[in-house]
């Protein structure tokens, strides 16, 4: 029987957080793939801790993990270190991802990888990107080759005209360091470590595209979620965190710097020269996006095909207009070296 | 560095083993004037549950800003494999915290349930009968209560309006209903006339209770497909769960019904005897199979037609009680039966 009443049945104050990092956990054991996973796991961890805010919610879902893993997670949330600890069975990467965006709604929202070593003021920075383009929706934190040619039509196209596309020198170490940790061969191009696409409003600069290894993303792209994915990884559930961005009207755009490194599935000798330092964090004020105006996906689908056109058909003109030297654009095509 | 393939790359998720998701959210801030005897209603209601379910259900608990005891406690019942998943969250309200429980899964059918609910046997057989008989069932509650007659069933008016499987008969459980009405605090609620008559629908053989109340309530799954990522106003109650929970059931057109007898007791915050007797009598059940759900076609009109238009009409009280005698109910009880 019910007795008095629920002191919350009116209202529950919402969180007094304003950023979100949701990160997705799959250690099952300690052998094989996974034999240094959760040494990783623990840098990672340390590094996020000493980069963030004071009001930063951490979500850990940790989607079939081994038992003693998932006693130190129970420990960090004990501990107030993580905010909110999922523990499921194994449903996936994306699904996970899924329970930990579902339900809040603090404005800004990290999606990353369990084996991220971020870099400092990454928070920052982001939130500059985010200030400077109203229109952006998802702003990563690592530069990677030939970003802007997947689902950034509409940044292209929109500042097409505006003459504020240009080709930017980035940092090529950073960019090399990611594409090895990947356990990809250096066979490709080299100048695409070297130059990037990017654009700017005067002001800030910002590169075009986004990769979904750590990135983050405005509340207003996850105004209305799918229940689950089908695929535990890869299959339509990667996708998703890519394409939902210009379906909803908005922008994939990345830091110039390099403001974090992929360590990879194995721990790396340089990892401890670039643990960030532990330090108090200020805040720095987000302002509000552009409201979402979702394209129908009729006009998306011709910008996608015209923007596909423009760069099969004059893709060294379009690389002239963005300031790509010329002995450099000649040779762009080549995907190897 | 990454070395190898991670073994799980491009695989489809296997669920073959559950069918039906059960989510319970638990908000247990302290063991101390309101939630005095909380802990020992949750331990009762995942008791019951746990005795009392099939093999195919996978059972979530949220927990959402409770105290470090029970969040002992919900590990503890993970570790024992007796439920399936938990999350920790701080206070996000009872909406947000049934959100996160039920996404990530792709199980056809799902219940949300209070955290102060006695399971008895076989509620699940009686609930898979209503949704087999019914292939326009979407909700169903395991609770009948005559007074609920009118939360998003203006559809089934409309629907059954000339036909005679829609009536008013004689209520299978007054005393689980009375209960009900106890364990919420308030025995006004009920009067002599909803005792006796309820609003109920036959199909196949199979008498359901017209409403479904939502704080034991099974779904068909596929009308949160796609679903809002936040309750923005978070409240314990009300519109939030109205929007977010009810409300996709009406837009997907289908009906909210009860099984016509009780199989769930809520409990509300104080522990009695009684409760444990019913209990030590809950008995697993056999093998059940997955009921068949049926998507039906229903459209934007449509439910403007229903849920916009229609409650303009039987808002009425003149036009709603002729409606109420036109489905048997006497003239002098129409007049107050709600």
């Amino acid at each position: 029987m019910r007795t008095g009443s629920n002191p919350n049945k009116i209202k529950v104050a919402p969180l007094p957080y304003t950023h979100q990092v949701v990160i997705p956990l799959y250690i099952p054991n300690h052998e094989g793939y996974f034999e240094e996973s959760f040494t990783v796991f623990r840098k990672s961890f340390e590094s996020l801790c000493n980069t963030v805010h004071p009001r930063t919610y951490i979500t850990i879902c940790e989607n079939g993990c081994a038992p003693e893993i998932r006693e130190e997670l129970r420990a960090w949330y004990e501990a107030g270190k993580i905010h909110e600890l999922i523990s499921s069975g194994n449903i996936g990467k994306m699904n996970a991802v899924l329970k930990g965006i579902a339900g809040t709604s603090i404005p800004l929202i990290t999606i990353a990888d369990a084996d991220v070593l971020f870099q400092p003021h990454w928070q920052a920075e982001t939130v500059k990107v985010f200030n400077a383009f109203p229109k952006a929706g998802a702003v990563g934190l690592v530069p990677q080759i030939k970003m802007w040619e997947y689902q950034c039509a509409n940044v292209i196209l929109d500042h097409f005209l505006k003459n504020q596309l240009t080709f930017c020198e980035v940092d090529e170490n950073a960019m090399l360091a990611f594409y090895d940790s990947i356990g990809w061969k250096r066979d490709v191009n080299p100048d695409y470590f070297r130059y990037a696409l990017s654009v700017s409003n005067g002001e800030n600069r910002a590169l075009v595209g986004c990769g979904h290894f750590v990135a983050t993303y405005r509340r207003e792209v996850f105004c209305e979620l799918p229940r689950y994915f089908r695929h535990k990884l890869g299959g339509t559930s990667e996708t998703f965190l890519d394409e939902i961005v210009p379906r909803r009207g908005y922008y994939r755009l990345t830091t110039v710097q390099n403001l974090a490194y992929h360590i990879g599935n194995r721990m790396q000798p340089w990892v401890d020269n670039k643990m960030p330092p532990a330090e108090q964090i200020a805040e720095l004020e987000l302002l509000p996006a552009a409201p979402p105006n979702p394209p129908h996906p009729f006009i998306k689908k011709i910008k996608d095909k015209t923007y596909k056109m423009l760069s099969k058909r004059c893709y060294l003109l379009l690389l002239r207009r963005w300031k790509l030297p010329k002995s450099i654009a000649s040779h762009f095509h080549q995907f190897k070296r | 560095m990454r070395v190898g393939f991670n073994p799980h790359k491009d695989q489809a998720t296997d669920s073959s083993a559950f069918f039906h998701h059960v989510v319970i959210p638990v908000h247990i801030p302290e063991h101390d004037g309101y939630f005095k005897e909380a802990g020992k209603i949750l331990s009762l209601c995942i008791e019951s549950l746990t005795a009392s379910c099939h093999t195919g259900t996978f059972i979530t608990l949220v927990n959402n800003g409770s105290c470090t005891e029970v969040v002992h406690q919900l590990n503890q019942w993970l570790d024992q494999k007796r439920i399936h998943e938990v999350v920790h969250t701080p206070k996000i309200g009872k909406v947000n915290a049934v959100l996160k429980g039920l996404a990530g899964h792709q199980f056809p059918l799902l219940t949300v349930s209070d955290a102060d609910v006695l399971f008895c046997s076989n509620w699940q057989q009686a609930t898979y009968e209503v949704f087999n008989a019914f292939p326009r069932a979407g909700a169903v509650c395991t609770t009948p209560l005559s007074r609920r007659l009118r939360y998003y069933t203006q559809q089934m008016y409309r629907e059954l309006f000339f036909s005679k499987t829609l009536r008013f008969t004689e209520v299978k459980n007054p005393g689980a209903m009375k209960a009900f009405a106890r364990s919420i605090d308030d025995e006004e609620l009920l009067k002599d006339i909803h005792l006796r008559q309820n609003l109920t629908v036959v199909r196949n053989g199979v008498r359901a209770v017209v409403g479904a109340g939502h704080f034991c309530c099974t779904y068909k799954a596929s009308v949160y497909d796609t679903f809002r990522g936040n309750a923005a106003d978070t409240y314990l109650g009300g519109k939030a769960l109205q929007l977010s929970i009810d409300e996709p059931v009406a837009r997907s057109g289908y009906w909210r019904l009860s099984t016509e007898d009780n199989y769930t007791f809520h409990l509300g915050n104080t522990f009695e005897p009684w409760m444990e007797e019913q209990l030590a009598s809950v008995k697993k059940p056999d093998e059940q199979m997955l009921p068949t759900l049926p998507k039906k076609p229903y459209s934007k009109f449509l439910f403007w037609v229903d849920y916009q238009l229609l409650p303009k009409i039987t808002s009425h009280p003149v036009l709603w009680r002729l409606f109420l005698r036109w489905k048997g109910l006497d003239k002098k009880s129409a007049r107050y039966y709600f």
